[in-house]
């Protein structure tokens, strides 16, 4: 929690809403936009688990950690971005199938059972970020941009890290192809058939176990490949299996459950929330944020866009 | 309900038996597990009479640790029930707003959402100097009298002064529970169209569930700073509101299966921490065998967490 807000959040002196200038603002904007599109990518994993076979995977956070950790290990020995990013989302996918595997052997008690998927979870929360801990020390770690994407851009009187507007630009990009997997290929009807009637999937030949293992996959590495972006902006520490999994939950339940636009509305607002409460308000920045919960649930129980069948 | 009369008068007794075989060491053992016994007893009454699991014990636990705090250290105040009322208080606030806000939120939604204000109340809690920061509270100061004269800097008299409380608080859930008000808690659990038909508006009965749950974690987090002489952020990490619901789950249907489970849970732990410096990872394991393996009560369980109020039976 703090990584990130020390990192996300404004360098500068606390200061009131009245004292931030324009260009201020601008800098905030790109800083939410930039962590509120990361957001989307651990959120949209969430969403997608949960959409297709109804799991809680409290441990998504968690993925999200131990890519990040992957990211600045692999960036540090080799050198290479691309190799760094590439083991990092090949690490999300990865830890996130283990959970399925563990999840699969006993699939029919943890089905329908959301108590029970959230104690499992839970568990696996734990032991990744103790071996997490074992692995890396519990020092906190941080990764340098490429020499590439270092640089400074300069609007007006602000300058801005050219890296955010890479991460923004990428996320962007990679939010785009989740749509369209799931909006305009097969595998994307399939998974939309599967959270609607699995008896009927199977009845046509798919098993549905090897589409929930795809899904896993996909969650775990759009983790990873968040937890390798922005690495090199929110770094790589323990704690993040909470911070990442709280943000990501927010914009989930704000968005309304199993609903891969309203996360990205959602995502978007919590990371702007975040940002402008951070500049505005540092101490009580999370106050921002229950707010925007507060308002969005009193308004919109079901969340921003509302499915309405997911329970 | 005679068995677990039994079953309530045999745990009693044995942990009375525990209190006075108990060694220094053991004593503060003990009161720590009261603690965490009535932290499941929160999560308890919210998941079996509220109907709904939640993930933001630690929300009223930490609130309620931290108001015994500013009282004792800031505040200088030395009257328990002072302190106590204070702490209730500011928990219940909480609770309604927490209450209000997902008070047509059930299962899932519900479960996220208490765990994310848990979550803001700590990252608040870090960043307000007021409150410490990361460094929290430390030098509480316990008062000198709770009840009948009994000392509490005392670590034995504590123990059995949070035991009472324990009794306290189950002997009152029990009263709310035979209530008509209980009643109507259950009634809108099971079924809030035959409710409304009644004529019962469910939502107080929603929110008044968490404010209960508010205030047993309340008197659970007084006791713990009171019992700790330090409170920090650390009061709301989701892992507290996760133990307290696993107590809940392995405990089984009744109040006093969740009072056993976190007893001897707490005490496990304390074995294996001393033993194993990586803990956590035992605990890890331990929830997720608990999920795999365990049978019965949390089958059970599925037709309370899962059922379809909030997703089909929401009113159009």
């Amino acid at each position: 929690m703090l990584l990130i807000r020390s990192r996300f959040g404004s360098p500068g002196p606390s200061s009131l809403v009245g004292a931030i200038s324009a260009d201020e603002w601008l800098l905030h904007t790109v800083i939410g936009l930039s962590f509120g599109l990361v957001l989307f990518l651990v959120a949209s994993g969430f969403t997608l688990t949960l959409g297709l076979s109804r799991f809680v995977n409290l441990a998504h956070g968690a993925t999200f950690m131990v890519a990040a950790h992957v990211a600045a290990s692999v960036a540090k020995d080799s050198g290479s971005y691309p190799l760094a990013i590439g083991a990092a989302t090949l690490s999300g996918a990865t830890v996130s199938v283990l959970v399925y595997a563990l999840a699969a052997t006993r699939w029919r008690a943890l089905s329908g059972d959301g108590l029970r998927q959230v104690l499992f979870s839970f568990g696996c929360l734990l032991i990744i970020a103790d071996v997490v801990r074992d692995q890396w020390d519990g020092v906190p770690r941080t990764m340098q941009p490429p020499s590439w994407l270092s640089g400074v851009a300069t609007i007006g009187h602000v300058s801005f890290p050219v890296y955010r507007f890479f991460v923004m630009g990428s996320t962007t990009v990679v939010a785009a192809a989740v749509w369209w997997l799931q909006d305009r290929t097969r595998f994307g009807a399939l998974v939309r058939a599967g959270a609607d009637d699995k008896e009927q999937l199977e009845a046509m030949g798919i098993r549905p176990q090897v589409l929930s293992l795809a899904v896993f996959a996909l969650s775990g590495g759009l983790a990873g490949f968040a937890g390798g972006l922005a690495a090199p902006i929110l770094g790589a520490a323990t704690g993040q299996e909470y911070s990442m999994l709280i943000f990501a939950l927010v914009a989930v339940v704000v968005g309304g459950l199993g609903s891969l636009g309203g996360a990205f509305i959602a995502s978007i607002v919590v990371g702007l929330a975040d940002a402008y409460g951070k500049a505005a308000l540092p101490t009580f920045a999370s106050f921002t944020m229950m707010a925007v919960v507060i308002a969005v649930l009193a308004l919109r129980p079901g969340g921003l866009i509302a499915r309405g069948s997911v329970a | 309900m005679t068995p677990s009369r039994l079953t309530a008068i045999a745990a009693i007794a044995g942990l009375v038996a525990a209190g006075l075989l108990a060694s220094p060491f053991q004593i503060v053992l003990l009161t720590r597990a009261f603690v965490w016994a009535m932290l499941g007893l929160s999560a308890w009454f919210l998941l079996r009479v509220g109907g709904r699991s939640s993930l933001g014990t630690a929300a009223f636990y930490g609130v309620a640790g931290y108001a015994t705090g500013l009282s004792a250290t800031r505040w200088h105040h030395q009257n328990f029930w002072l302190v106590l009322a204070i702490s209730i208080a500011t928990a219940v606030v909480v609770g309604v707003v927490i209450g209000l806000v997902s008070g047509r939120l059930s299962g899932i939604h519900f479960l996220l959402i208490t765990l994310a204000f848990a979550e803001l109340l700590r990252s608040l809690s870090t960043r307000w100097r007021t409150l410490g920061g990361d460094d929290g509270i430390a030098g509480i100061t316990r008062p000198k009298e709770g009840l009948f004269g009994l000392d509490l800097r005392q670590p034995a008299n504590l123990m059995w002064f949070t035991g009472g409380w324990l009794l306290v608080v189950g002997a009152g859930l029990v009263i709310v529970l035979r209530s008509p008000f209980g009643a109507a808690l259950i009634g809108v659990r099971d079924s809030e169209s035959r409710m409304a038909t009644l004529g019962y508006a469910s939502w107080p009965y929603r929110v008044a569930a968490v404010v209960i749950a508010a205030g047993v974690a309340a008197v659970a987090g007084t006791l713990n700073a009171y019992a700790t002489r330090f409170i920090s952020p650390a009061e709301y990490a989701p892992l507290v509101s996760a133990k307290a619901l696993l107590f809940t789950t392995v405990g089984g249907v009744g109040m006093v299966g969740a009072v056993i489970a976190a007893v001897g849970l707490t005490v496990l732990e304390d074995l294996l921490s001393s033993r194993f410096n990586r803990w956590l990872l035992i605990l890890g394991v331990l929830y997720v065998a608990i999920a795999l393996v365990g049978t019965g009560h949390t089958t059970r369980l599925r037709t309370m967490l899962l059922r379809q109020r909030g997703g089909s039976g929401r009113p159009t």
